[in-house]
């Protein structure tokens, strides 16, 4: 039975308020409630946590179109020459379009470009590939799909590529280590390097790593790591089994100085593409989650950070459901300091990205990008879905015309008293350019469900009314501007987390802050 | 001293002014917009209040209290458009301290205002204040 929490005979103020910061801490959802959680969020969903606000991040605009599911997408750069190709149903094209289209949020609703064919008759459409130039710098794009063969794009062509000795249809995973091609071969341990400072090789040589696995296995990722041990920067070549096992290489030719740094385990990797650069150090992709794999070296200055994971349980989660699935895959996007890891949440069509800003080390979670791969090519972050769309990300204030869904709560806090709470209104600062349109909820004791009030946030003001404002001093219509909206709540636990939706058309949204007022009650 | 009479939403947006928060006015019994409810619910609590008071306990009785737009008479707000028969000033300052008293915010002030707008409507009706202890505590 509910009884007053405390008397008032004086009719004073009994509520006690708390200021909250925007989630610029991110997306944790590996926490129970505690002082730190402040800052952070138990849901984070198209809201980008910033130094000191969380905005809901851009859109997304189609700019061409192939048939079939795009598996792979490539880009060329070689002076100022850029291309990007597209693999997609056993083709590979060639997309003359991004150079087409110049400025942050214009709108770009139609296919802006026809696709170009460049191949056709492959076996699949998941390639791998790495850009190198020969020692006479010309610059060429060298492919594998693991059926076949090397493939080489020199800026025009994309055609298959045949060494001498050595070659094999099931190359399927290739990097450049230390001017050589480096190669796995689908289903074997054995690699395959080419000739120094060539990327056309006329031999690729078998290297046997095989012995060193433990587990068995074979090779399906490679990649190259530079760390600094103290003496200077090294490299190191990186190896992954389909097992899970590491093998660490140092040296400069395979045939004379290798040496072996050791053999780790880890978790199985989750697909071909799961190793990638960052920096100096090389991340890598497993069924545990994203890690550094600097911090298994034995080499002790400057490197073994393990990359902090707060939301590695919904990684494992997914990872449990979807592990076989193709998609798993992650790419560094420069231009925001974003790592973005693609997550096949119900493969092809549902997919989404766990993101983390680099400058901040917060995740956050973005959705309806349902991305089957990435690339960062020129200044655009582009991907391909399993419809065929390739698609600009990050661009725009719509997803292909739709609306972009947000979804926030914060993380669960006790509001620094022990005491059961009544919680009765909250204050929210936003800044956008339109009112905003929300439902919001505060959640108790560790339920959630969807916030079902919509407060409303009052009518924008006709800041400049036509004809009477005067020039250059009243602000033009779609600034953005404060809006500080108090409204109700009415729920009553011993935790709480306030949450909320909407959905921006060509609209913008960033939370600042907001503030919570509730009344103490009973202790349990 | 003449009676203002206000509709539903009206009243509505009135008390969110006066409390500080921008309700929606549409629809108000089934909003929602949590603030718009609670402040629909906090004008239903006064007017069942003033029911019992004098002089509205003498010149309604037992009659309906609720005019709705076609003319008719009903017992109980429905819709946005219906006006509680009684002075809408005093709707507002009612369910204003109500509204405070629920958000555990201070309402002492708001309270009293509302009951000396009672002792004006009794003086005015009656010919002699009618004496409200303001010390204690209403239901709400």
């Amino acid at each position: 039975m509910f009884q007053p929490l405390a008397d008032n005979t004086l009719r004073t103020r009994v509520s006690d308020v708390k200021n909250l910061p925007a989630p610029t801490g991110g997306w944790v959802s590996d926490s129970s409630f505690n002082g730190d959680t402040i800052s952070t969020a138990r849901i984070l969903r198209n809201i980008v946590p910033n130094q000191r606000t969380a905005r809901v991040r851009s859109g997304s605009q189609v700019v061409s179109q192939v048939a079939g599911a795009v598996n792979t997408l490539m880009s060329y750069q070689s002076g100022a020459t850029k291309k990007l190709l597209a693999a997609a149903n056993g083709k590979v094209f060639e997309i003359p379009v991004v150079s087409a289209f110049s400025g942050l949020f214009r709108r770009l609703n139609k296919l802006l470009t026809t696709p170009v064919e460049l191949k056709s008759g492959l076996s699949n459409s998941k390639w791998q590939y790495v850009s190198m130039a020969n020692a006479a710098d010309v610059v060429k794009l060298v492919c594998v799909n693991g059926q076949d063969g090397m493939h080489v794009y020199d800026g025009t062509t994309f055609d298959r590529h045949t060494p001498t000795t050595g070659d094999k249809l099931t190359f399927n995973n290739i990097t450049e280590f230390k001017g050589r091609l480096w190669c796995t071969d689908l289903g074997s341990a054995i690699v395959y390097y080419g000739d120094p400072l060539s990327n056309s090789p006329t031999s690729m040589t078998p290297f046997p790593v095989g012995p060193f696995l433990r587990k068995g296995g074979s090779i399906v990722g490679i990649d190259s790591l530079s760390v600094d041990g103290g003496s200077g920067p090294d490299d190191y070549l990186v190896m992954v089994s389909d097992r899970g096992e590491i093998i660490i290489w140092q040296g400069v030719d395979p045939a004379d100085d290798m040496s072996l740094v050791g053999v780790f385990a880890e978790s199985k990797p989750l697909g071909m593409r799961c190793l990638k650069k960052s920096g100096t150090d090389l991340l890598y992709f497993s069924e545990h989650g994203p890690d550094f794999i600097s911090r298994l070296l034995p080499v002790a200055e400057g490197i073994g950070n393990e990359l902090i994971v707060p939301i590695r349980t919904e990684f494992e989660n997914v990872i449990a459901q979807s592990h076989l699935a193709f998609g798993w895959d992650f790419i560094l996007y420069s231009k925001r300091s974003w790592v973005m890891f693609n997550i096949p949440i119900v493969p092809p069509t549902q997919m989404s990205q766990f993101v983390m800003n680099m400058e901040t080390n917060a995740w956050f979670e973005i959705t309806d990008w349902n991305a089957q791969c990435w690339v960062q090519h020129d200044h655009y972050i582009i991907f391909g879905d399993a419809n065929g769309f390739i698609v600009v990300a990050d661009y725009g204030g719509t997803d292909r015309g739709n609306s972009i869904n947000f979804d926030y709560m914060q993380s669960w806090y006790e509001f620094e008293t022990n005491a059961k709470k009544k919680f009765n209104m909250a204050q929210m600062t936003i800044k956008s350019n339109t009112k905003p349109d929300i439902a919001v909820d505060i959640m108790v004791d560790y339920e959630e469900v969807l916030p079902q009030s919509t407060p409303n946030f009052g009518q924008k003001a006709a800041s400049s009314p036509w004809n009477i404002s005067p020039w250059n001093t009243s602000p033009w219509s779609g600034s953005e501007q404060f809006y500080v909206n108090t409204f109700g709540l009415s729920d009553i636990g011993f935790v709480g987390a306030l949450r909320y939706r909407g959905s921006l058309n060509d609209a913008t949204h960033e939370l600042y802050g907001f503030r919570v007022a509730f009344e103490e009650g009973a202790i349990l | 001293m003449r009676e203002v009479f206000q509709q539903f939403a009206e009243l509505v947006t009135n008390v969110g002014v006066e409390v500080g928060v921008s309700v929606r006015t549409q629809n108000v019994i089934a909003s929602t917009d949590k603030d718009a409810r609670q402040i629909a619910n906090n004008i239903i609590s006064t007017c069942d209040d003033l029911l019992l008071r004098f002089p509205w306990r003498r010149k309604i009785g037992d009659d309906p209290w609720v005019l709705k737009d076609d003319g008719s008479y009903v017992y109980q707000l429905q819709d946005d458009t219906d006006k509680p028969m009684f002075d809408a000033r005093l709707i507002i300052l009612g369910a204003k301290w109500r509204y405070l008293y629920g958000k555990g915010f201070t309402y002492g002030e708001s309270f009293r205002d509302y009951e000396r707008r009672i002792n004006e409507f009794a003086y005015f009706f009656n010919g002699t204040d009618n004496v409200v202890d303001t010390n204690v505590p209403a239901a709400c």
